[in-house]
């Protein structure tokens, strides 16, 4: 039961972060890393102790996971939205158990690939605010590529370990009411929040008011490599789920 | 060596990693076409060796199978696929996203062998949602857009809901059934529909299947996403109309054996099918642009092919999207030859012609066409009556099979009323030419329906029929199609021979609502608006 | 100022929009013509935004490539320069025009990895200049072409904009339908407005204009001339169809169904109160109070809704932050990258000028270069093209076996240069129409094409009669038209396209797999189904009263018969229908018995009316030509190219058209003089006049003499495949056909030099089979380059372009100055005719090029047909303007260079005056829409016409 709690408290950190994010000037970044961080943590736990769900924390993380939802739809920063991302997923990883931390894993290597994103826009636009940097596809192929790419992971579709481990786990589980409803919420919330991203930063006419800038071939490589990561963890996806 | 045929999902993904790479542009699609073509000859291989060995292929442990429905689909896709890649071009040249427009292309196209080969639940699964993306990518590919990115939502939303139905149905399935297999699971539910089964649960199945179809297939109330896709590139449409839509009645005719056991899903296919059918159609008839008017026909057409299905004629609901598709495919492709159509042929009134300066003699035609009228609606409705009685027999068993000797009866008076409208000559050849060539199409048609019925289903497309009766005794269908032949008459006498009723301009309040009703596409978006605002 | 003023007052700022099957090139702001060039394109950028000049790397790369000619452009400058009282040093402008400014947008963004230091003085300077600081104004600024509904989902972050356009587009596209939709919309006869209320159920018994004026109120407008153009903006191009429509009561769609542009707008806002009502800010007024209690917040949203939000603002306002400082931030922000930007702009110039004083002369140089570029490139052309044609000529041979007159089109420039080359041919060139303005009813027709300039319309009809039998034509026609009659009846139906498909499908399967791997077979057998028309000929003399009256009698019985035979059970004699007709037509007692129905709808849809008779008598009095007229046209025609002596055997005069598949914009392919068709049937008339021994002897007492020997034969053009064929060759003999057929195989070797030129520019063209593909490849978005790439027009002898290689950019036209007379008659024709056409096309394709967004077509690739007028992109949006971007672009580079018409005239200055003052050309010639260049060779001086009068620009040796 305690270890339960750990898990859930470091895998869905929500009142404190928003307490964090209301009181000091927190900057989103580092919420970001924190939870990061905490939900690492996490899944390296629950190899060691036993995770298995409580209805009663599964309705609680539901909670606090819708309450994420309605967060991250309100803002257009990726820092804010990466951390969100993680606080909505929470409950998967107490529902699923065992499966949880292979999704969670597949989740939190996506998000780093946002996050080096968010970086990028940060270091070149004065912020990690999307809003204003429309039609990416356009005008820089590279970054529109990968962002494509983790959103797309984001949103729960395969071929990408994120929906793997998902399917995997709700065809091998026994379906309840609450597992319904999370379900259905989080099948369709990850997708919204992914859907909108791309909708506005990838998608749309290029701002003639922002000058678009390059990615080097450094970074290219790093991003390239966390997609060969996530087609790895694709990998051990297929083999759960098929075999 | 015929597992290699197996690998056809794979080959559009290995393509499009290739594409990638490729530096100059104009090998890009030669690259694509050339590979694309790879696919067509292991299909027809594939389609040639089922046929020949009258067997099935399978592999990857039970995961894929080559069957007879893969031997007819697989091998129309590809070829299909042919022609949008050459299509593409030239067409999509100037197009920014050259090469990401020919490589996601492969994505869709895998997506669909994938899911007409799978063989197991969960492979069609990851095919249905990968159809999903691959598709929403391509429609929005006018990224610069913001309508065509706006408008790609309800792409987006209907098939991500698609996408969970469906995944819910399956892990129903497995629990009730203990199996992904489809091999494994069409035994048990053959066994099971020798002794009349009445579970809740398989109702529950059978009906979440129905509505994944009924969202991808673009199914009333499920359909505002087909239409409003006219922003997509217009091979892209192509693909989409002749495709991807189909994928609703590939997915029912796979659980065919499922739905033998719960008649009252055919039953709802049945309905919601004629309903969209009629509603769609209608809907097309005012809407102003091409694009859209052409969505609006498609969604009607598979409206026609759900409910066909919900008869219990799988084969034909196979045949009728084969078939749909290369019509449809061709009108999108040749959509912008409507201008010339109308430069050429001028609908201004004919005030003045050169026929004035030129002799003509003026015929005396006594006939009337009404007294046609009694012969030519009578030649149809024998006529198909006749050729269904020399092919297949069984079919007068059931008599849901009235519905679609009811549309073939409206289509065929259709056909004769038109033809004596335009046409000024009625003299005896010309009208036992009519006729003659009207038996041959609709033996042919019949033919090939009632070939690709034994082919695909054997005798077990009895059973379907049977299952698929509705409740109603033979004395209440027959009321129904009188009722559907009078409508229908009445449409059509208004039609060919009430031109204008008198010189009014008073507006008449009831064809307003009509009209309005129609062309706010039933009132579609503000029930939409209203859902959306009760919700705040 | 009524409404119905006002709006009049504003509406010529929109465009013009001509139905696409008929496509005519125009100039989108020919409601600035009145302006300066200059002045005008800053106006209409104001209006509509977007560009109205090319980027400036757009023009570095021209002169890299050597378009441009550094020395012009040094002086352009400096002209442009001195003009504002400058004392700009020449290298720092031109430093800054050619490094600076191609990267200005990257200028402004290096700061953020280093931090630099702002120079404190520049600061100040930009903050007191801009409008930034001055809260009220910038709001007024940011609101302007904003309606009342758009600022609502500025502030609100809603979306009611994207649903109150489709509401519209649902409903105009509808009413203005030429037959595209099965179900017509009822009772359009009512008019718009009315039809509108019925559609919308909404009981209102005043005028629109009424409406308009009550809404307005409503709204609390204040300035309602701005506000009323605000509206029609928002949908430019069906607000420009619309009020092409009402211009023209003769459209046939019009007379029908009247529509007008105070209905459009009063549909516009009752869209827009409808949904102001259910917000906050439901008028002005209102937002008047709102903006001023929360003006911070008011402007930040619009900024957001703009785009133009720095990314660290929007996160504060995400936060929630005092808008006051959240706003304040944002415009630091934007004034330390303003000045960041001139800071580093000085550290490219290395200049010793003080950045305040840099400041305002970057602003300066920012506004004037892109006309200094334009005119730069214009200048480097024209100054090579004077050197060119004053430098060297060619004799014209004086004996030649034939002369060929081709339309002024550039597309004849390359195709003429062959022909000259194959053998012993001289060559003309005329307005397509070539001076003879027709109504056309083509053979099987009923509707007139006017084969004349937009600007002119026709006085007289000429109809295509069949010379030849043609009941195979007749029957396979008929074949086609059941087929296609009863298939589209089969599926616009609500219950029979099902088992249709099924039934005959596949047929369609021929077109999906043969037109796209086997097109050209598949057109041959296409073809072989299509009935060919038979050999024709045309009326061209004028009918007299008895058999006007006999044919007018002849048609309307031939509809009653038709019509009886087709509702009436009862036979009725020739006697009766006659009487029948004058009953109807002049109103004679009836003694039959006809039902009302019948004759409601003689009256009703087949218009046999007094009024029709009345039409159809004025229509057949305009039936063919007097003889005076034929002898005035040849004669005009003959004068004008400069054909008036040393006829050869053969006359060619040549037409031309295009062939395509699938292509919407097929009539921009066309003849432009001929308004967007085919110029066959004018060039048909004309060899018609010319052959006839009557006018030839009229013509001779006017002094010129054509030899009995010479035979004028039309000819026809295919722009697309370079073809040409000949017509009307039937009454020659033996020996001429033997010649004739020489000169054909003459012409056949230059169409195949002239589809080799061509093909270098187009991309999928390697063989000639690939040339003659891209007219039947339905896949084909770019069939040929059309008018792209023109830039000049010549008029003068061909002695001075023959030895030229012109590279189909120059508009030709023959003209001999020595037979113009001194009021400069001839010189004025081609002013009024094929310069304003010329003029048109130019800048059509100029502005296409510049913002094909606003004033092209954009790509072909989302295009959707509507209502049979025009194309939308996608679902629903405003009608596609101007030239579709495959038009204009090559895979995503200019292919077109945007230049204004470089005019060469070969005239003496005196009779050029003349013309400009006499033409009604004269606004946009003197506003410099195209650059006149005069090459005087009697007083040996070339002018150029700049900044209002003719300049000495080469004294000729």
């Amino acid at each position: 039961m305690i270890s339960d709690i750990v898990l859930f408290i470091l895998a869905a950190g929500v009142p404190y972060y928003i307490f964090l994010e209301k009181g000091t000037k927190f900057h989103g970044k580092y919420i970001f890393l924190l939870s990061a961080f905490l939900l690492l943590s996490a899944i390296v736990l629950s190899l060691f102790v036993e995770n298995e769900h409580r209805t009663s924390l599964v309705w609680i993380s539901f909670f606090s996971a819708l309450f994420s939802i309605y967060k991250a739809t309100k803002t257009t920063n990726f820092y804010k939205l990466g951390y969100y991302l993680i606080f909505v997923n929470a409950p998967f990883f107490i529902l699923f158990e065992d499966a949880g931390a292979m999704y969670s894993l597949s989740l939190l290597v996506s998000l780093i690939g946002l996050y080096l994103i968010a970086k990028f826009y940060d270091k070149n636009y004065g912020s990690a605010n999307y809003h204003n940097i429309t039609g990416t596809t356009l005008v820089r192929p590279y970054i529109g590529t990968f962002l494509t790419f983790y959103l797309i992971a984001l949103a729960l579709y395969p071929p990408f370990p994120n929906s793997l481990f998902f399917l995997s786990h709700i065809f091998k589980s026994e379906p309840n009411l609450v597992w319904y409803i999370v379900v259905t919420t989080l099948f369709f919330g990850n997708f919204f929040l992914a859907m909108r991203v791309m909708r506005e930063t990838l998608f749309g006419r290029p701002n003639p008011n922002i000058h678009y800038v390059h990615m080097n071939s450094k970074d290219k490589a790093i991003h390239f490599f966390i997609i060969m990561l996530l087609f790895i963890l694709s990998g051990f996806g297929f083999k759960e789920m098929l075999l | 060596m015929e597992k290699i045929i197996l690998l056809i999902p794979s080959i559009p993904i290995v393509i499009a990693f290739i594409l990638f790479f490729v530096r100059k542009k104009e090998l890009i699609p030669k690259v694509s076409i050339m590979l694309s073509s790879m696919v067509v000859l292991l299909g027809l291989y594939g389609s040639y060796y089922v046929i020949s060995n009258d067997t099935v292929i399978v592999g990857f442990d039970g995961l894929l199978i080559y069957n007879e429905l893969s031997a007819i689909l697989v091998p129309y896709v590809a070829i299909l696929g042919l022609v949008i890649r050459k299509y593409a071009t030239k067409y999509m040249w100037d197009e920014a996203g050259y090469r990401r427009f020919f490589i996601l292309l492969n994505f869709i196209f895998s997506a669909i062998y994938l899911l007409v080969m799978s063989n197991n639940l969960i492979v069609l699964a990851l095919a249905w949602q990968l159809l999903s993306i691959s598709l929403y990518l391509l429609v929005s590919f006018n990224v610069g857009s913001n309508t065509a990115v706006k408008q790609a939502r309800w792409v987006m939303f209907t098939h991500k809901g698609a996408d969970l139905v469906f995944l819910f149905a399956i892990v129903l399935t497995y629990k009730t059934f203990g199996s992904f297999d489809l091999a494994i699971l069409s035994e048990k539910w053959l066994e099971m529909s020798k002794t009349s089964v009445n579970d809740p649960m398989i109702f529950t199945i059978g009906l979440l299947f129905l509505i994944a179809a009924m969202m991808k297939s673009a199914i009333m109330p499920f359909h505002i996403w087909l239409p409003y896709t006219s922003e997509a590139p217009t091979p892209v449409s192509a693909v989409m109309h002749a495709g991807v839509v189909n994928v609703g009645g590939i997915l029912l005719n796979k659980l065919a054996y499922l739905l033998l056991l719960t008649p009252l899903v055919l039953n709802i296919a049945f309905i919601v099918g004629l309903f969209t059918a009629i509603l769609a159609s209608l809907l097309m008839l005012v809407v102003s642009d091409i694009k859209r008017s052409l969505g609006y026909s498609t969604v009607g057409q598979m409206g026609y092919m759900i409910m066909e299905v919900g008869l219990g004629a799988f084969s034909l609901a196979i045949y009728h999207l084969i078939v749909h598709g290369i019509f449809k495919a061709t009108l999108f492709l040749d959509s912008g030859s409507l201008i010339k159509l109308a430069r050429h042929e001028s609908n201004l009134p004919k005030r003045l012609t050169y026929e004035l300066f030129w002799e003509e003699k003026i015929k005396n035609k006594s006939a009337k066409i009404f007294n046609y009228l009694a012969l030519f609606t009578i030649i149809p409705v024998v006529v198909f009556v006749g050729i269904k009685m020399v092919l297949s027999e069984e079919f007068f068993q059931f008599n849901a099979s009235i519905v679609i000797l009811a549309f073939a009866w409206l289509t065929g008076t259709q056909l004769f009323l038109s033809f004596f409208k335009v046409s000024k000559s009625d003299s005896l050849k010309v009208l036992l030419a009519l006729v003659s060539s009207f038996i041959i199409i609709l033996f042919t048609y019949e033919f090939i329906g009632v070939t690709l019925e034994h082919f695909l289903y054997g005798y077990d497309a009895l059973l379907f029929y049977q299952a698929a009766t509705l409740n109603v005794s033979f004395m209440m269908s027959f009321i129904m199609l009188a009722i559907i032949m009078t409508i229908g008459w009445y449409f059509m006498y208004k039609q060919h021979y009430v031109v204008v009723s008198k010189n009014d301009t008073q507006a008449n309040g009831l064809k307003w609502l009509f009209y309005s009703f129609l062309a706010k596409e039933g009132y579609f978006f503000r029930i939409i608006r209203i859902f959306k605002k009760g919700k705040v | 100022m009524s409404i119905l003023d006002k709006l009049n007052a504003v509406k010529a700022t929109i465009p013009h929009y001509w139905p696409i099957g008929s496509f005519i090139h125009h100039n989108p702001l020919k409601g600035f013509e009145d302006l300066h060039f200059k002045d005008g394109l800053n106006k209409a950028q104001c209006i509509f935004g977007g560009k109205v000049y090319m980027d400036s790397s757009y023009y570095m790369s021209l002169y890299e490539e050597g378009k441009i000619d550094s020395f012009i452009f040094e002086k352009n400058i400096k002209e442009v320069l001195f003009e504002k009282d400058s004392n700009i040093p020449l290298e720092f402008a031109k430093k800054f025009l050619m490094e600076v400014s191609p990267k200005w947008a990257s200028l402004r963004i290096e700061f953020l990895s280093k931090k630099e230091k702002i120079d404190d003085e520049l600061y100040t300077h930009l903050e007191k200049s801009s409008t930034i600081c001055d809260e009220k104004a910038w709001l007024n600024q940011l609101i302007e072409h904003m309606t009342l509904y758009e600022i609502n989902d500025a502030l609100f972050s809603s979306d009611d904009k994207d649903g109150i356009e489709k509401k519209i587009i649902e409903f105009i596209s509808r009413f203005l339908d030429e037959d595209q939709t099965t179900l017509n919309m009822p009772n359009r006869e009512l008019g718009m407005f009315e039809a509108f209320k019925l559609y919308e159920n909404f009981s209102y018994e005043k005028s629109s204009e009424k409406f308009v004026e009550e809404s307005l109120k409503q709204l609390c407008v204040k300035d309602i001339e701005a506000y009323l153009l605000t509206h029609l903006l928002k949908l430019h191009g069906w607000a420009g169809f619309i009020k092409y429509r009402s211009e023209d009561p003769e459209y046939a769609s019009q007379e029908e169904y009247p529509s007008s542009l105070v209905d459009y707008i009063a549909i516009r806002l009752y869209f827009e109160l409808k949904s102001v009502k259910k917000s906050k800010i439901s008028s002005f007024e209102i937002f008047q109070e709102y903006s001023t209690q929360n003006l911070s917040n008011v402007i930040l949203q619009l900024l957001k809704h703009k785009n133009i939000l720095f990314g660290s603002a929007l996160d504060a306002l995400e936060a929630k932050e005092k808008t006051n400082k959240v706003l304040s931030d944002h415009i630091i922000h934007e004034l330390t990258l303003d000045a960041l930007q001139i800071q580093h702009s000085n550290d490219v110039l290395q200049s010793k000028i003080p950045l305040i004083e840099l400041a305002s002369i970057l602003k300066k140089l920012r506004e004037e270069e892109g006309y200094i570029w334009l005119k730069s490139l214009e200048d480097t052309y024209i100054k090579n093209y004077v050197e060119k044609l004053t430098n060297d000529e060619s004799e014209d041979e004086e004996v030649v076996s034939a002369t060929a007159t081709f339309c002024l089109d550039v597309r004849s420039e390359v195709i003429r240069k062959f022909v000259e080359r194959s053998g012993s041919y001289r060559t003309y060139g005329a307005g397509g129409f070539l001076g003879i303005p027709i109504a056309f009813v083509e053979f099987d027709k009923a509707h007139e094409q006017f084969l004349a300039p937009a600007i002119i319309k026709p006085q007289n009809v000429v109809f295509e009669l069949p010379d030849e039998s043609h009941e195979e034509y007749s029957s396979k026609k008929g074949m086609n038209k059941v087929t296609k009659k009863v298939l589209s009846d089969l599926k616009n139906n609500p219950y029979t396209p099902y088992i249709m498909v099924e039934a005959i499908g596949w047929i369609f399967g021929i077109n999906l797999f043969g037109k796209t791997f086997l097109a050209q077979k598949t057109n041959k057998l296409l073809s072989k189904l299509k009935p060919h028309k038979p050999k024709t000929s045309y009326t061209l003399d004028k009918l007299s009263a008895k058999e006007i009256e006999f044919y007018i009698k002849k048609l309307h019985i031939k509809i009653i018969h038709s019509v009886l035979e087709e509702n009436s059970k009862q036979a009725y004699s020739m006697y009766e229908i006659e009487e029948l007709r004058e009953h109807l037509v002049f109103n004679n007692d009836l003694s039959i018995e006809v039902s009302d129905l019948i004759i409601e709808k003689l009256k009703s849809i087949h218009h046999i009316t007094i009024e029709d008779y009345e039409y159809q008598k004025k229509k057949l009095q305009m039936v063919g030509f007097t003889l005076d007229d034929k002898v005035s046209y040849l004669y005009k025609y003959l004068t004008m190219i400069g054909q008036v002596d040393n006829f050869p055997d053969f006359a060619m005069i040549i037409g031309h058209g295009s062939v395509s598949d699938n292509n919407p914009f097929e009539s921009a392919l066309d003849c432009g003089a001929c308004g967007g068709n085919i110029s066959l049937p004018n060039t048909r008339v004309l060899c018609m006049f010319a052959n006839s021994k009557e006018v030839r002897e009229e013509i001779k007492k006017k002094g010129i003499e054509i030899p009995q020997n010479t035979k004028f034969i039309p000819g026809f053009h295919t722009t697309t495949t370079d073809e040409i064929k000949f017509y009307d060759t039937g009454t020659l003999n033996d020996e001429e056909l033997e010649k004739l057929s020489k000169i054909q195989n003459d012409f056949d070797e230059a169409s195949e030099l002239s589809r080799q030129e061509r093909s270098q520019s187009l991309p999928f063209t390697n063989t000639k089979k690939d040339m003659i593909l891209k007219s039947m490849d339905w896949s084909e978005t770019r069939p040929e380059w059309g008018l792209a790439g023109n830039m000049g027009v010549f008029a003068g002898p061909r002695k001075f372009t023959k030895h030229l290689d012109l590279k189909n950019r120059f508009f030709m036209h023959s003209y001999d100055y020595k037979l113009d007379n001194d009021e400069s008659e001839i010189l004025t024709r081609i002013f009024d005719g094929p310069l304003i056409v010329g003029e048109w096309i130019n800048l059509e394709h100029y502005f296409s090029t510049v913002d094909n967004h606003i004033y092209g077509a954009g790509s072909k690739v989302y295009h959707n047909v509507v209502s049979k007028v025009g194309v939308f992109s996608g679902n629903y949006s405003d009608l596609k303007i101007g030239l579709p971007m495959q038009s204009v672009y090559l895979e995503g580079k200019a292919y077109h260079e945007p230049v204004r018409l470089l005019t060469f005239i070969e005239a003496p200055l005196t009779k050029v005056l003349k013309a400009v003052e006499n033409s009604i050309a004269k606004a946009f010639i003197l506003n410099e829409w195209i650059r006149p260049i005069v090459i005087d060779r009697e007083d040996k001086k070339v002018y150029s016409y700049e900044n209002g009068e003719f300049i000495i620009i080469k004294e000729i040796k």
